[in-house]
């Protein structure tokens, strides 16, 4: 009988996968604004139409993971604990070695990891402070004709710094999160799945975690 | 087609506010006409500073003098730049440059957002909530195309205000310079023959452009033109970053690994340290 890890609450499965279709949603509209092209060409009905869902979907992206902290405190504790865990020679190693992980997988041995990967690590602090930054300029922006030409103009430009950072940090992490990588195969499953990852995936990944996992118990499944 | 240009002579102007009257009834923008509905200024100037409902406002600047107060007027409005950073950040395309250099805001295609404001130098465009677009001067695009002048200017009595040709318009700013000059004005400059790669609204400042709320060398600002480059820079890197992945992918291609298990891999680990 395979073994598998609980790694991902449905709760988490449930707000990563709202968050993912607000920002995904967010990212096109905001393109259309971002690129002034694009706006010109498709009309000032859907440019207004976009302007307005812009907001709505705006309003899920902060509201997602604020619910999230309310409902489950602890592991929202738990994330950042994990985002600000100390880097230990396998992080240190493992980040060194990313570059020709990526672009050499099968000569490449990859140290063991804990539960959240070094490098993942920097990607999601890097992609939470651009969320943070793009919420609040939004709000910003959002305020309009109530702050001054100077804080608009400032709030625009962080916006547009903020929205570069996450598209960029969107394209790997979709190249790997889902699974597009070939070692990182089937990795969809754990977000937009049942949330389990088995023995092996586990141990090849996050080598520290899944043992202690694996000994303790608590979260394996036997399927 | 020539490129036309208005030219306020301050030192003309007597601040009747009868272009400000006439904008307003030519575009059918309404006033406030409520008591106390303006913020007072503290001057004879009718409202701050220009609003959605507002294209065009006479400033009542004072200047103190050894023998009391001269007024520097102003006249505020959009200057139409040659290089308009308004329209370079519409998201909309609702500006656009005409043939005679005319930098025209289309409200059927303005959505609201406020970005020209936040763009444009001197903060022209403002925002008209009622109609959720932003509004600022046309130069009468609908009555030079007829042939006639702006709506100022045909109203203006004591010809502080002409249109026409922009050589024209700035040969005779020039000559008035040196009239001004000669008569002691030795402040006097003209605004807007190169500023913002030069003007179609000119500016004859008898005290010097300070003096007239007038700002020296604008600029694009700051903010906007880290703006414009982030645009490009971003499709840059997603292209570098798109095809550094796809690299990766492909070079991924084939990749396998045996399955391990707790056990297996203890087991592994023991027979390295061995070694
Ligand atoms: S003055 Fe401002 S609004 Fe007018 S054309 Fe120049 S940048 Fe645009
Ligand atoms: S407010 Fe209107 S004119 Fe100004 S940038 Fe936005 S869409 Fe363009």
């Amino acid at each position: 009988m395979a073994r598998y890890i609980q790694r991902h609450s449905l709760l988490k499965r449930v707000i990563h996968g709202i968050h993912t279709v607000a920002c995904l949603v967010l990212i096109a509209s905001g393109l259309i604004i971002f690129v002034p092209a694009i706006g010109a060409a498709v009309g000032q009905d859907v440019v207004q139409f976009v302007r307005m869902s812009h907001r709505a979907f705006a309003v899920v992206f902060i509201a997602a993971p604020l619910v999230g902290l309310i409902v489950a405190p602890k592991g929202f504790v738990h994330i950042l604990k994990n985002l600000f865990a100390r880097w230990d020679s396998d992080d240190k190693k493992f980040m060194l070695l990313f570059g020709k992980y990526l672009f050499s997988p099968k000569n490449t041995h990859m140290p063991k990891q804990h539960e959240v990967k070094s490098g993942q690590r920097l990607a999601d602090g890097l992609l939470i402070a651009a969320s943070v930054l793009i919420a609040a300029t939004g709000v910003v922006l959002w305020m309009g004709a109530s702050v001054t030409p100077q804080v608009f103009r400032l709030a625009l430009m962080l916006h547009d710094v903020a929205f570069v950072l996450v598209v960029l940090i969107m394209f790997a992490h979709i190249y790997l999160g889902a699974g597009v990588f070939q070692p990182y195969r089937g990795s969809w499953r754990l977000m937009f799945g049942n949330g389990r990852v088995s023995e092996s995936d586990a141990l090849y990944h996050w080598g520290h975690w899944a043992e202690k996992e694996l000994k303790s118990g608590e979260n394996v499944v036997e399927a | 087609m020539a490129e036309n240009a208005i030219l306020y002579d301050a030192s003309k102007c007597s601040a009747c506010k009868g272009c400000q009257v006439q904008c307003k009834q030519w575009n059918m923008m309404p006033s406030s006409l409520g008591k106390d509905e303006n913020e007072f200024t503290g001057s004879y100037q009718s409202m701050p500073d220009l609003n959605g409902d507002t294209r065009l406002l006479i400033e009542f600047r004072e200047e103190a003098k050894a023998n009391g107060i001269e007024w520097a007027f102003s006249r505020r409005a959009c200057f139409h730049c040659a290089e308009p950073t308004c329209m370079e950040v519409c998201p909309a395309g609702a500006i656009s440059k005409l043939d005679d250099g005319t930098v025209k805001l289309d409200n059927t295609k303005c959505v609201g957002c406020k970005y020209c404001t936040a763009a444009c130098p001197f903060e022209v465009p403002k925002y008209r909530e009622a109609f959720n677009v932003s509004n600022k001067c046309t130069l009468c695009d609908d009555r030079v195309a007829q042939g006639r002048e702006p709506a100022c200017v045909q109203t203006c009595p004591a010809a502080a205000l002409t249109f026409g040709p922009r050589e024209d318009m700035l040969a005779a700013a020039k000559t008035r310079l040196d009239e001004l000059k000669a008569e002691g004005f030795d402040k006097a400059e003209l605004y807007g023959e190169t500023e913002m790669g030069g003007m179609h609204s000119l500016f004859i400042a008898p005290f010097g452009l300070e003096a007239h709320g007038l700002v020296r060398d604008p600029k694009k600002p700051d903010a906007i033109a880290l703006f414009a480059l982030i645009k490009p820079l971003t499709g840059i890197a997603a292209a570098a970053v798109f095809g550094g992945l796809g690299l990766s992918f492909l070079t991924g291609i084939g990749y396998s690994r045996d399955e391990i298990t707790l056990d297996s891999a203890s087991a592994h680990d023991d027979a390295k340290e061995e070694n």
